[in-house]
This record gives C-alpha cells, sequence and structure tokens, in this order.
C-alpha cells in the first residue's frame, strides 16, 4: 500500500515538476511529452529483424538518447554509433553498444547513470549486440561470428572466457532474461532455420533450449516480460500476449500500427511501446504510452527525422532468479524422451515406432547422419550425443521410413541431461508419473555421438 | 518512477489542477481496496509464535475459534470485531477442531498427547481429556452429536469414539497418515484422506529364505518394480460405523483437506501427484510435481482429477478446500505459493464433462476454470467460510494472521494480526523457509512438499546428478538429526549447510535457493526438530516381555548355535551410540543393479517404527520385510537363524527406540 501512495506522491512532484521546469522534447509533436527517465535508440533508420538474417539494424547509425522530465540528452558521447541500452537491476548502471569509429565493430560498454566514463566490456573483433544484464554479474549479448549471430554470455568484470550457449545454424538475438533467471531470444522457426521469427528460451548456462510455446504463427519478436509474468511480444498485426496460464497466443490490445521498434514496461504496468503508423510509407517510429487498464494510447515523444526506438526505463527492477548450472564434465550430451509417441501436432498411432535417427550438421553445413537407435515400446529412447552440436531426430518405422522429422535443429549443451516428455508435446504437457521403459532395459544412454570413444554416463 | 504525458493545451492551472484532483481521484479509489492490518486484541503478545491453522465458526457464527498449533491453544475470536476474547490451552501440537451440533462442546485433537480435549463453550474451559489413536490429526463429529471420529496419522486408522463414554468403540482401516475427515451434510457418510502414498511393490527379490518357509526363487519381472503411488479416499458409513468403499486416487501422494458441498453432489480433496519415477533432470513443465483436485460424486459421475497449476506458475501445495453454501465458487489454499486459489464451479464442471480424460498433466487445463489467485500471509493452511458464506477466513500458518477475503470481488479485505512475537527470529524465519516455495525454480515445491509437515513423503525419487534411472533414494524423515551426519544415502554430504544448500539448489531446486543467511536459519530450524513421542515405549520406560526378548538379539553377539556373529554383522555395531547409527557407511547387501554403489549410509533408528518404507530406496515395506526379503546372506546383521516370532520381537525392539 505504501509504494502505491509513493508512486502517488512521485506523479504529483513530476507533474509539478513539468511545470515549473517547462517540458520539451525533439520536434514536438501536437503532444508534448514528460518521460522520466527514459533511454532510447534514435536512428534514421531502423530495421528492427535485420539482425535475425545477419544483418544491421541501424543502417544509417544511432544515438542513444536520455529524457529526463521531457529533455532529450545523449546518453554518452564520443561514440560513432551507440544502441541498445539495458539498464541494470539496480537502475544505476547502462548496459549498451557502440561503435567508436563507424568502421569499427559494435562493442558492449557500461556507464554509470549520470556519469560520462563508459567502460568497455567487450574487446572482440566481431559486432556484440543487445546486451542484457543476468544475475550473478554476469550478461548476454549477441556476437556475429561468420556472417551470424548466436549467443554469448560473459563476466562483466573480464574475469572469464565468454561462453557461447547457442549452437545451431541460424541467427539468435537476446530480447530479455525471465524473472525465472532464462534467457529469452528471438530466431527463426523452425529453430535453426531463418524462418518466421519465434521467441525461445534457454538457460544462462545453454541448457534447456526451447520455444517458449509451441503454437508458432506468423511472427513473433522483440518479446520482454512484464512485472505480472506476462510475455509481451511484437507480431506482424501489432502485439500479442503469452500468459502462465494459457498454452496459446492471446489477443493484446492496442492501436493498430507497426510496434517493432519494442517496448518497456513502467513500474505502474503501463507500456512505452515503440510505434509508428502504417501509413505513410516511411513513416518513424516514435514513442507511445499505452495505459495497462484501458489500454488508451497517448503520444509521449516523437521526432520526425529519427526512429526512437528501443526504450528502456531508467529505473530499478526485479532482478531475475539466478540458474545455478548443474552440467557435468563432460562432452556429450544425453537425452531422453519418455514418450516419442505424444506429440501436439498429431498422435502418432502406437507400436509404429521402430527407432529414432539422430543427425547433425558437417562443416559443409550439410546434414549428418550420428546413428539410430531402438524407440521402446512405451515409445522412450536415451541416447548420447555430442553437446553443443547440431541435432535434429527422426523417428522411423520398421522398415526405416521416416514417420515424423524434426523440421529444425536442436542442441543440448556439452554436460546436459535433456529430458522431454514427447516429440514436440509443447511446455503445456507434463510428464505422466512412470518409469520409461528404457530405463528398465539399458543402465545407460546409446552412444550416438558418432565416437565411440565417448563416455558419458 | 513513472511515465506520464501533459497536454501542451493545457493551461498551467489546468494542470495543476488535473494533477491534484487525479492524485485525490487515485487516492479515493483505491481506499477500499487498502488491506491495512487489524490487530486482535489488546491482550499482551505471547512469546511463543500461534501457528494457526485450522478455524471454526462458533453456534451462529458469533464467535471464530482459531486453533493454535505451537502455542497449544484455541483463540477465541469475536467474528464481528476479530478481537481476541480468550486463549483456551489444549495439549500439544492440536491438530483439528469441531464444534458440536448443539454448538455447547468444542473438541480439539492433541496430535502429540494422543488426546482430545473437550471444551464447555460456555465456561470456554477444558473439562475432560479423551484417548484417541496414535497421532490424532483430523475429527469431524456425527450430526447425532454422540459420536467422534479421528483420523490417526501413525495409527493410519480412524477412531470411532463414543462422546458420552470417552471410550473408543473401534479403529477403521485408514490410508497410510490417515489425516484429515469431511461428513457429509446429511451426515450419513464420512470421508478420510491420508498424507502417505500406500506402500506398495517397489522391488521385488529374486529369492525368500527364512527357516520357517524355506527357500523359494521368486521370479517377478522388474516391470513390477517401482510402480506409481496410490492414494485413496476411506468412505465410512456413519450408520453401521464401518468403512463401506474406497475412492482410488491413482498417481497421488500427499492428500490433505477433502470437502463436501452442501448438496452432497460434489467431493472434493486437494492433493498432490509427484512425479518420483521419472528423474529429476530439470523441474519446469511441471516435472517435480503436479497439484490437482480429486473431484467425486455425482456432479462429476466417475472420480476425476484435475490440474491446479499453470505452465510456468504451481499451486504448491494444495491444502484445504472449501466450497460456497451456493457451489458457485471453490477456494483452495496453496500452502507453500502463499495463496488462495479460486475456481468457478460451474466452468469446472463443464470443462470435467467437455473434455477427453485424462488432462492431469495439461498445464493450460487451470486457465478453463481457475478464475483468481489470491495473495494472501505465509504458509496459508484452514479456510473457512463465513456461516453466510460472504466471507472466506484463511489461517496464515507462518505469519500468526488471519486473511479475509470477500467472496464477491475476491480480494483481500483484512488481515487479522494475532497475538503472538512482534519480531520473526532465525528459528521462526528458517521454519518460513522450510515451508515457501518461492527458492525453487518457478515456485513449484518447498521442503516441506517432500517433508510433509517435517516428515517424509513416502517416496524414492531418481535425482539426476548420479545418471538418469541410477541412485533411486527414499525421502528420510527429519526428526533428530543432530548426532546424525552425514546425510544423503550415499554418506557425500557432510552437513546439514551442504545437503540444503548447494545440492538442493543445483540439483532439486534448479534455482536461486536460499543465500546463506537464510540457509544458515533453514538449517537451525531443521536441527531444532524433535522426534515425536514413542508411542510404542511403556509409560514407565519398561520394555514388554517381547520387547526384552528383541532387544536381546539386537545386542547378541552369538548366533543360536552358540557361534559368534562377526562383528559387523552385529546390530548394535552399525546402529550403535545414543541415535543407533555409527555414522559410517556400509555394504549390508541391500544395494540393487541400478545403485552405483552397495555401500550406504547407516540411517538413525529414532521413530524407525513410523518411516516405512524401509530401506535406502524403500524397497521394503516393513521392518520384517528388511530381513525377510533383503537379508539372504546375513549381511544385514545375523537374522536368517532367527524364528517368526523372535524376528517379531526384534522389531517390537526397534519401534521402542
Amino acid at each position: 500500500m505504501k509504494r502505491k501512495y509513493c508512486r502517488l506522491l512521485i506523479l504529483f512532484g513530476v507533474l509539478c515538476g513539468a511545470l515549473l521546469f517547462g517540458v520539451s522534447s525533439l520536434n514536438p509533436t501536437s503532444a508534448s511529452s514528460v518521460v522520466v527517465p527514459i533511454i532510447v535508440t534514435g536512428a534514421p533508420e531502423y530495421d528492427a529483424l535485420a539482425a535475425l538474417h545477419g544483418g544491421e539494424r541501424f543502417p544509417s547509425g544511432s544515438q542513444l538518447m536520455s529524457f529526463s522530465e521531457g529533455k532529450p540528452s545523449p546518453l554518452v558521447s564520443g561514440f560513432a554509433a551507440t544502441a541498445d541500452a539495458q539498464i541494470s537491476f539496480d537502475g544505476k548502471s547502462v548496459l549498451f553498444a557502440s561503435k567508436h569509429l563507424p568502421n569499427d565493430p559494435w562493442q558492449i560498454y557500461e556507464i554509470q547513470i549520470g556519469k560520462n566514463s563508459p567502460r568497455r566490456v567487450t574487446s572482440l573483433s566481431d559486432d556484440c549486440i543487445r546486451p542484457f544484464y543476468l544475475p550473478d554479474g554476469e550478461f548476454v549479448y549477441a556476437r556475429k561470428v561468420a556472417g551470424r549471430f548466436l549467443l554469448e554470455v560473459a563476466s562483466l568484470n573480464g574475469t572469464s572466457q565468454p561462453s557461447r550457449i547457442t549452437f545451431a545454424p541460424g541467427n539468435f538475438i537476446p530480447t530479455g532474461v525471465l524473472h525465472d533467471g532464462r534467457i529469452l531470444f528471438e530466431s527463426g522457426f523452425p529453430l535453426g532455420t531463418n524462418g518466421t521469427p519465434e521467441v525461445y528460451t534457454v538457460y544462462p548456462d545453454g541448457s534447456g533450449v526451447e520455444a517458449y510455446r509451441s503454437d508458432h504463427d506468423t511472427g513473433r519478436s522483440q518479446a520482454i516480460q512484464l512485472n505480472g509474468g506476462d510475455i509481451v511480444f511484437v507480431t506482424p498485426a501489432g502485439l500479442g500476449r503469452f500468459t502462465s496460464s494459457s498454452a496459446h497466443q492471446l489477443a493484446f490490445d492496442a492501436p493498430e500500427g507497426d510496434y517493432s521498434g519494442g517496448l518497456a514496461e513502467t513500474s505502474d504496468g503501463d507500456l512505452v511501446v515503440s510505434w509508428r503508423s502504417r501509413a505513410p510509407a516511411g513513416a518513424r517510429y516514435s514513442l507511445q504510452l499505452v495505459q495497462h487498464e484501458s489500454r488508451s494510447f497517448t503520444a509521449v515523444v516523437a521526432d520526425s527525422s529519427l526512429n526512437l526506438v528501443e526504450p528502456v526505463l531508467a529505473e530499478p527492477s526485479h532482478q531475475p532468479d539466478w540458474f545455478p548450472s548443474s552440467l557435468h564434465p563432460w562432452n556429450t550430451a544425453n537425452l531422453l524422451a519418455l514418450n516419442s509417441y505424444l506429440s501436439r501436432d498429431s498422435a502418432i498411432p502406437v507400436n509404429t515406432i521402430a527407432s529414432v535417427r539422430v543427425s547433425t550438421v558437417d562443416a559443409a553445413g550439410q546434414p549428418k547422419v550420428l546413428g539410430t537407435d531402438k524407440v521402446q515400446k512405451d515409445g522412450s529412447f536415451f541416447v548420447q550425443m555430442p553437446g553443443n552440436t547440431p541435432i535434429r531426430f527422426e523417428l522411423l518405422n520398421a522398415s526405416g521410413a521416416v514417420i515424423r522429422w524434426e523440421r529444425g535443429w536442436m542442441w543440448a549443451s556439452a554436460g546436459e541431461q535433456r529430458v522431454c516428455v514427447g516429440c514436440h508435446t509443447g511446455p503445456e504437457r507434463a510428464p505422466d508419473n512412470v518409469v520409461p521403459e528404457v530405463l528398465w532395459n539399458q543402465s545407460g544412454p546409446t552412444n550416438l555421438t558418432g565416437n565411440n570413444q565417448h563416455s558419458s554416463n | 518512477m513513472l511515465v506520464q504525458k501533459i497536454t501542451s493545451k493545457q493551461g498551467t492551472t489546468g494542470i495543476i489542477g488535473s494533477a491534484f484532483l487525479s492524485s485525490l481521484l487515485v487516492l479515493f479509489l483505491l481506499a477500499p481496496h487498502m488491506t491495512l492490518p487489524v490487530h486482535a486484541g489488546t491482550h499482551q503478545h505471547s512469546n511463543r509464535y500461534l501457528s494457526p491453522s485450522e478455524m471454526v465458526f462458533g453456534p451462529g457464527g458469533k464467535a471464530l475459534y482459531v486453533l493454535c498449533e505451537q502455542s497449544d491453544e484455541i483463540l477465541v475470536l469475536d467474528a464481528a470485531t476479530q478481537q481476541v476474547e480468550n486463549h483456551i490451552p489444549v495439549g500439544h501440537i492440536p491438530r483439528a477442531l469441531v464444534v458440536s451440533p448443539n454448538g455447547h462442546r468444542l473438541y480439539v485433537t492433541n496430535s502429540w498427547d494422543d488426546t482430545i480435549s473437550e471444551i464447555d463453550l460456555n465456561t470456554q474451559k477444558v473439562v475432560r481429556t479423551i484417548s484417541a489413536g496414535r497421532e490424532p490429526y483430523g475429527m469431524v463429529i456425527d450430526r447425532s452429536g454422540k459420536t467422534l471420529y479421528i483420523a490417526n496419522r501413525i495409527g493410519n486408522d480412524v477412531s470411532v469414539v463414543d462422546i458420552a463414554t470417552g471410550k473408543e468403540k473401534k479403529r477403521l482401516p485408514a490410508g497410510h497418515g490417515a489425516s484429515y475427515l469431511a461428513i457429509s451434510h446429511d451426515g450419513r457418510f464420512i470421508y478420510c484422506t491420508h498424507v502417505y502414498p500406500e506402500i506398495g511393490p517397489d522391488r521385488t527379490p529374486s529369492q525368500l529364505s527364512m527357516p520357517w518357509i524355506g527357500s523359494i526363487h521368486v521370479n517377478y519381472s522388474q516391470r513390477e518394480d517401482r510402480q506409481p503411488p496410490q492414494s485413496a479416499i476411506t468412505v465410512i458409513d456413519t450408520a453401521t460405523e464401518a468403512v463401506v468403499r474406497t475412492i482410488p486416487q491413482p498417481s497421488v501422494a500427499g492428500v490433505f483437506h477433502v470437502t463436501l458441498s452442501d448438496d452432497g453432489r460434489l467431493g472434493i480433496a486437494a492433493q498432490m501427484q509427484p512425479k518420483n519415477l521419472v528423474p529429476l533432470a530439470h523441474v519446469e513443465h511441471g516435472w517435480g510435481i503436479g497439484y490437482s483436485l480429486t473431484l467425486f460424486g455425482t456432479d462429476v459421475g466417475t472420480p476425476v482429477q484435475v490440474p491446479l497449476d499453470e505452465l510456468e506458475r504451481y499451486d504448491s501445495y494444495p491444502y484445504a478446500v472449501a466450497i460456497t453454501p451456493d457451489k458457485t465458487r471453490i477456494f483452495v489454499t496453496a500452502t507453500g505459493s502463499d495463496s488462495v486459489t479460486v475456481i468457478d464451479t460451474k466452468r469446472l464442471l463443464a470443462f470435467v464433462h467437455g473434455h477427453a480424460k485424462p488432462f492431469i498433466n495439461d498445464l493450460s487445463a487451470s486457465a478453463n476454470y481457475v478464475i483468481a489467485r489470491i495473495s494472501v500471509g505465509k504458509n496459508p493452511r484452514g479456510i473457512t467460510l463465513s456461516p453466510d458464506g460472504r466471507e472466506l477466513y484463511i489461517a496464515n500458518r507462518m505469519d500468526d494472521s488471519l486473511s479475509v477475503i470477500d467472496t464477491g470481488s475476491n480480494r483481500v479485505v483484512r488481515t487479522v494480526k494475532l497475538s503472538g512475537p512482534e519480531t520473526v527470529t532465525a528459528l521462526r524465519h528458517g521454519e518460513q523457509l522450510f515451508f515457501s516455495s518461492r527458492y525453487a525454480f518457478q515456485g513449484q515445491f518447498s521442503c516441506a512438499n517432500c517433508h510433509i509437515d517435517s516428515t517424509m513423503d513416502g517416496l524414492s525419487w531418481d535425482l539426476e546428478p548420479d545418471g538418469l534411472g541410477r541412485n533411486i533414494v527414499e525421502t528420510r524423515l527429519m526428526e533428530d538429526l543432530p548426532g546424525t551426519e552425514p546425510f544423503k544415502w550415499n554418506g557425500s554430504n557432510p552437513s546439514l549447510a551442504v545437503e540444503c544448500g548447494p545440492r538442493t539448489a543445483l540439483y532439486i531446486y534448479r534455482s536461486h535457493s536460499f543465500s546463506s543467511p537464510e540457509l544458515a536459519d533453514l538449517v537451525l530450524y531443521i536441527r531444532s526438530l524433535p522426534p515425536r513421542p514413542n508411542r510404542f515405549r511403556l509409560p514407565n520406560g519398561q520394555l514388554t516381555p517381547e520387547q526384552a526378548r528383541g532387544k536381546e538379539f539386537f545386542y547378541r553377539t552369538v548366533n543360536k548355535a552358540g557361534m559368534s556373529i562377526p562383528r559387523e554383522n552385529q546390530c548394535s555395531f552399525c546402529h550403535s551410540g545414543p541415535k543407533f547409527t555409527s555414522q559410517k557407511s556400509f555394504d549390508v547387501g541391500t544395494g540393487r543393479p541400478s545403485d552405483t554403489s552397495a555401500v550406504f549410509d547407516t540411517p538413525h533408528l529414532i521413530n524407525d517404527a513410523l518411516v516405512a518404507p524401509y530401506l535406502h530406496d524403500g524397497s521394503a515395506r516393513t521392518l520384517e520385510e528388511i530381513w525377510t526379503l533383503f537379508n539372504m546372506d546375513n549381511k544385514h546383521g545375523q537374522t536368517t537363524d532367527m524364528t517368526k516370532d523372535e524376528l517379531h520381537d526384534l522389531v517390537e525392539y526397534l519401534k521402542t527406540l
């Protein structure tokens, strides 16, 4: 209750402050606005999904701007380009991506709010973008290697080597960190392809990668988790929402338009969205406030020459749970499927699955079969496979014909013991409480690493 | 901080006026939802925490009686003012209370005294203490007011007590850990749940060998091993005072309160569905424990289980259930989630009848009938509706408070602070941590889910670090632990700080778990847990003749042929010291092929009668089976020369420890 009253007092103070000190914006639209305090990336050109194809989101450069009481100011100076601000959980620091010189690669920097002495965090020859703070002094970011973005986790103080956590073809861009400690990222669907943008999660040690939901739609990006736990994201039609209770995407009522510039949530539950009208073509992204109950839409700040995108609020936020990695010291990984007959796509007739074939990608980018293993009558199988490697599963009948196949690629971290209810059952399916037959019949996993010397169990 | 827009067309006066009025308006709108605490009475605070856990309204709804587990008392609250008007001392660790139909008497079970306190509600004094079974828990009174039915947790039965004489007429068999009872509105039937699963076959022996039956080779298939836990609701006919049927609860372990609608057509029991048979390699997607209800009665036909969880949020663990008099709403306390779940009955029944079963493992199912999850105090336990059904009272056990929910708006309208210490000691904080689910990944479970009421769950689990399907281990009792280190069945954890700290974070909670100060408080609490009173010892401390004979076997050094028993094969060698553990590990021949090592930590034997099943993997259903089925080669003590009666004597002695 006290917190609510404090907010009201702050609101009152903000309003009075605005009166006393005046309000301004860049080239003001019909409604001048005060945003306290907010950091936004301003860019003449903006291609929200370019990174999902290994491209440049800000081909004409960009600059981070801080708005306090409606007045814009550069967040930092001395850089050819800056973008991707993220606020530390205590609200005191900002991680961001920047280019020192126009032809330099994007690198990650950190700055204390209110100071102009940024600290370089990464020193790599590749582009490093979209940093997000993790608990326990680490951060996750996308690093462009050989033309595509993968995810890495590194310590903020540089005491450990960056650790790669994505291992499939395609591009991977982080968009947030969930309250439960998992990293929210966007990539193509099926995973490992350049298909429709989709929302995925992975633990900070690279284990447990999966689609956030399995009701794949026409495209989802820029996903963030709200304070209440819901996930809000951008869709081709506008905004969409996932709740904890539903396995399916829900509507998020908001005015029509393009929300691809990203969004942020205020501590009162309103949304600050980077939005532009679909007409006329080429309109700039401006910041709008979406009131959380009425969903009313209010212009906050706009500029006729810049897209204002990727808004973040410079205030403390709830620190996500720290995830303790329990990876084993192996190069390989194990996967136990409880019942491969279970799938949300459609049921597979009983007694039709005879074996499972596991493939990877060779150096030339071509699928390479690692081996096959028997599937038990109850649909269970238990295999050992290479860790940190693209993996694909195919279910075969007794004749060796493919019954069901994975259209994309997944991976298991080295040392991970992955357990699945079935094949593409969706996160809404909890396991049955039975001992899978394969654990009666095998004392360990079948070696499908492609190397008989591997042993992990 | 806030984001706020000001329209430039407004004048200064208008802006100031708007802001001020807006602030006032918001304050006004918020006022009805304020949940300022109400202090219950002006009496001085007790120096003992109360731990309120159950409540019942008195005649006419004028008084609310609140049972306090840790202060051993009943608080009498004026229902209108929520002021505490009296404290009535009762026996040790009370668990349940009922008011007689005529409103003159209140009966309270005292679980550690094995008694019932009878209270005259006019004088508010205990007027009689009635003997009960072993660890009396839940209780109901029949509609005539002549008979009490009491669930005995250790006794695994229900006592039928004639109130007039105070004598137990009979005991009816009930489930393992019989604990909670409900009576139908017409008074014809009583329903009893049990908190531990029935002990079924887990591991079948390859050979039976005892002197009185000779040697029998048994070739059971491994597939008979490790079946899902089974529970059941026992139904008692009050006319015949006999068990008439059971309602099966397949794959369920840990069943708590049961209740029935006023029209008698819908019964509901709150329960857990452990996933103890699949490797606990992660806990997302309900991989650890599911939470659900069993629905039974004519409204549903065949009994059915419905999940309460969501994809990323869990109802850990459902404890008490209330159905509004008009049956439109169902309320369930989630003890570890510190919340109350609200279910729309019509939508629930429509879902049950409109969807193909089973849907118990569908984490999206609850969206069809759960309409609210209301945050309340710490560790909400018992709930009761006001007589008019307009308010729901929740006992927040770890907060010493009551939450009051308006059943129309599903909002907490009052929080009633009861007496008790104002400060939270480290010990109390440790207890709060033990029962809180917020430290596990997505809040899926707490320590208390597997250590029910700080005991055990009667299950064996497949934890991941040793390999999938390997090293299956039983949950151990959590009482009287100091001096029994190391922990874990393989003896690899030297202290509770290791057991409850890094190991729990990495392989069970799969989340940040406890900070160092929190862990210290948690360990303090666990180490403080005393052993329950031993029900098998004579009051004078002496042994019965059979117990005395059993003691001779426990300490014997020669077998019946006069040959010396190797020291390491004498019971008292491994089970030595004040708690009957040498704190060392041994191979006693109980390893199974899936075990990495056959060497296991020696468990202490304090209150070992209560902790069935036995052995490291829970494969012996009784103490007798430890030797009749799993000690063919005398590695677990010299027992093959003993007769059946002699083994019985040994077991009777072990029960006294």
